[in-house]
């Protein structure tokens, strides 16, 4: 067990998923994560500068029990999974989130195709055969970033509410380790006043906190267009080793002395 | 404003419209090529057609143009406005009398309003048309009769047409569609009524036929239709000579009749559907504004209706109580959300809603006026909405009332 963290005052409280009341997921949550010291629960992330990237395997966001992880025989089960657990965070009447987060998954799978050789390579560098089934190049799938769909984030108003605690609304969020990618899909709904003005405050609050607008069309593919896929793209850069879906935290440390590599932005 | 009880909304301005402050259900709005805003009004009644407010600051309204009809026995009642065209429907009160149709303007110069073609509708057993779409430039979808229809119930008169208007000046009806058993020869029965009439009296209740037909740019293979008695119905008009039904929905019986309005919320595969309220102090209750889950469109599932305040209070109140029009989310100087709805009420005035969760559309803003001076009922009778894309509320008082201008803090 880690040691209790405490929440530095930068900390950033971010409702995802499908939560209807985020004031209520913060207070239900927020202070039993900070005593486990961890942060990501399937329904609220604790983003502070020195919370390591988001990723599809980190813990807590998919409540993945080692007994499960061990039903899912391979990567394309593991990233079933993910786009399963995905597709039930978020609700049910938002197309536009649900078209965005399938062509994410396929994005990172058709990357991970795309760096084959070079991520083998990196295996073999780090005295794993690239050739076997376990762990194999598209165990690389999990360090994707993670998609927090329909992300409520929380800040302290400076307005009418003096020191009220609002939200404002994104329709997927990043967490880059360096920044926060907050995706705004831009399609038949016009932005409120207040959302605008929510936006712009949390903006003006997070220095790293960087909001994307995208245009969401009906038609077809909605593609990923640059500059998010330049954040998202090699997502494992700095990663030693492939941990597929399930990491634990000792065992990755494990691998990584056997190994002798350090490992970077765990 | 003195009386007016309201939440997070704001009255800029009212404007009585030159003491002719009815309107009905057309509201659209044109920016003029000198990036003027002028809202175009279709009145409820005789003896005004239409009127065009100026409305480029929102708290000095200005009426800039105001028409007559014909005579005193018609209504134009629904208009829009797409560029500088503009639709006009006309409705007779008695079958057989003239002018009954379409009537194409060219507004390029919105003080003075030019006709540029008439689509006649009339015919010995036709009102005309009472309520019309135009938002793409070049169909009309409109509800009428027309003169070779004789519908077996006499107020079952109106029904679904297309008209195509690319060439304005000659406009030329290219499809219809009407609800099977509504017209003499039809191999279909004609439908029960929900609550009979008499058959004298033309306007109001117990009708099958077409109230309002929307049809997107999103999906300009579908038409989304409220068929008062029949229910809501989408249609596949991929071939516009020959449009099919895909679905339809339709909660009376057991519930009181007449839906107005299907708008499709395309993004979140849900339908947001009105009934009208049609009767005084609340006696055809409840009227009410349903959400649908259209995830399925072929399986069309209520999962909500939204919040009004309690009959009880609002029912003596005088008027109508109850569900109407709604912002359309219609293309052009609109605001556009599947996420807030804005309403009007009659009696309960013009209400916003929340619906992220549409399990339960939550109220966030309401405004109702008091009752205007030389109104013939006590209250104020919000009757119609339109929203344009700053986000200023523009609603209509059917007698008297005229104009009014709001924002919103949402």
């Amino acid at each position: 067990m880690s040691e209790p963290r405490q929440a530095p005052a930068s900390e950033l409280a971010v409702v995802y998923g499908t939560a209807i009341d985020p004031a209520l997921a913060i207070a239900e949550e927020r202070d039993a994560l900070v005593a486990a010291g961890r942060w990501l629960s399937p329904r609220l992330a604790l983003i502070a500068p020195d919370t390591p990237p988001l990723r599809l395997n980190s813990q807590g966001w998919a409540n993945l029990s080692p007994q499960m992880a061990g039903d899912l025989a391979g990567p394309e089960e593991m990233l079933r999974f993910c786009r399963y657990t995905l597709e039930r965070r978020t609700p049910l009447f938002v197309r536009p989130i649900r078209l965005f987060l399938a062509n994410y998954l396929d994005f990172v799978e058709a990357e991970v195709e795309r760096q084959r050789p070079a991520l083998e390579a990196q295996m073999e560098s780090s005295g794993l055969p690239a050739a076997s089934d376990f762990p194999t190049y598209r165990d690389w799938l999990f360090s994707a970033l993670l998609p927090m769909p329909n992300a409520h984030v929380a800040f302290v108003s400076k307005g009418d509410t003096i020191g009220a605690v609002e939200f404002a609304h994104v329709d997927i969020l990043f967490w880059t380790g360096r920044e926060t990618l907050a995706v705004v899909l831009q399609g038949l709904t016009m932005p409120t006043p207040s959302q605008i003005r929510r936006l712009a405050a949390v903006e003006a609050a997070q220095p790293n906190f960087r909001v994307i607008h995208i245009p969401a069309s009906l038609a077809g593919e909605r593609s990923i267009p640059e500059p998010l896929l330049e954040k998202l793209r090699g997502c494992w850069q700095g990663l030693a080793l492939p941990f597929g879906l399930f990491r634990v935290p000792a065992l990755s440390v494990k691998i990584a002395n056997a190994v002798s590599v350090p490992l970077q932005m765990m | 404003m003195q009386g007016a009880i309201s939440k997070n909304m704001k009255l800029l301005a009212q404007d009585t419209m030159r003491g002719f402050g009815s309107v009905g259900e057309g509201m659209s709005l044109q920016i003029a090529k000198d990036g003027r805003r002028i809202l175009w009004i279709a009145h409820e009644g005789p003896p005004k057609n239409f009127s065009a407010i100026d409305v480029s600051d929102p708290r000095k309204p200005s009426v800039i143009c105001q028409t007559d009809l014909p005579h005193a026995n018609m209504r134009s009642n629904s208009l829009e406005v797409t560029g500088d065209l503009m639709a006009v429907a006309y409705q007779v009160s008695t079958p057989g009398m003239k002018p009954a149709g379409i009537e194409i303007f060219d507004i390029s110069v919105p003080e003075h309003p030019r006709s540029i073609s008439f689509h006649d509708t009339s015919g010995p057993h036709s009102r005309g048309a009472h309520c019309l779409w135009f938002v793409d430039g070049e169909y009309v979808h409109c509800a009428t009769g027309a003169a070779d229809f004789e519908p077996s119930h006499p107020r079952d008169d109106q029904f679904y047409m297309i008209i195509d208007v690319r060439d304005p000046a000659h406009p030329r009806e290219v499809g219809r569609w009407w609800y099977p058993g509504t017209r003499v020869g039809d191999a279909a029965p004609p439908p029960k009524r929900v609550n009979p009439l008499p058959l004298d009296f033309m306007r109001g209740p117990d009708a099958f036929r077409l109230h309002n037909a929307n049809v997107y740019p999103e999906r300009p293979d579908r038409a989304y239709i409220g068929y008062i008695d029949g229910g809501a119905l989408i249609l596949d008009i991929a071939d516009k000579s020959a449009p099919k039904v895909v679905s339809a929905w339709n909660p009376h019986p057991p519930y009181p009749g007449f839906t107005h309005t299907v708008m499709p919320l395309f993004e979140r595969d849900l339908l947001v559907i009105t009934d009208e309220s049609i009767v005084d102090n609340a006696e055809d209750w409840p009227k009410l504004t349903w959400m649908i889950d259209a995830r399925l469109e072929t399986n069309l599932v209520p999962i909500s209706t939204f919040p009004i305040p309690p009959v009880e209070e609002f029912g003596p109140k005088g008027g109508r109580y109850g569900s109407h029009n709604i912002h359309e989310n219609r293309p052009g100087p609109s605001f556009r959300s599947e996420e807030v709805i804005f309403g009007c009420f009659f009696n309960a005035g013009i209400r916003i809603y929340d619906i992220k969760n549409p399990y339960r559309p939550e109220t966030i803003a309401y405004f109702i006026p008091p009752a205007p001076e030389n109104s013939r009922v006590a209250t104020a009778q919000i009757n119609d909405i339109y929203v344009d894309e700053r986000g200023v509320i523009y609603a209509g008082d059917r007698w008297t009332g005229g104009l009014y201008c709001l924002e919103a803090d949402i």
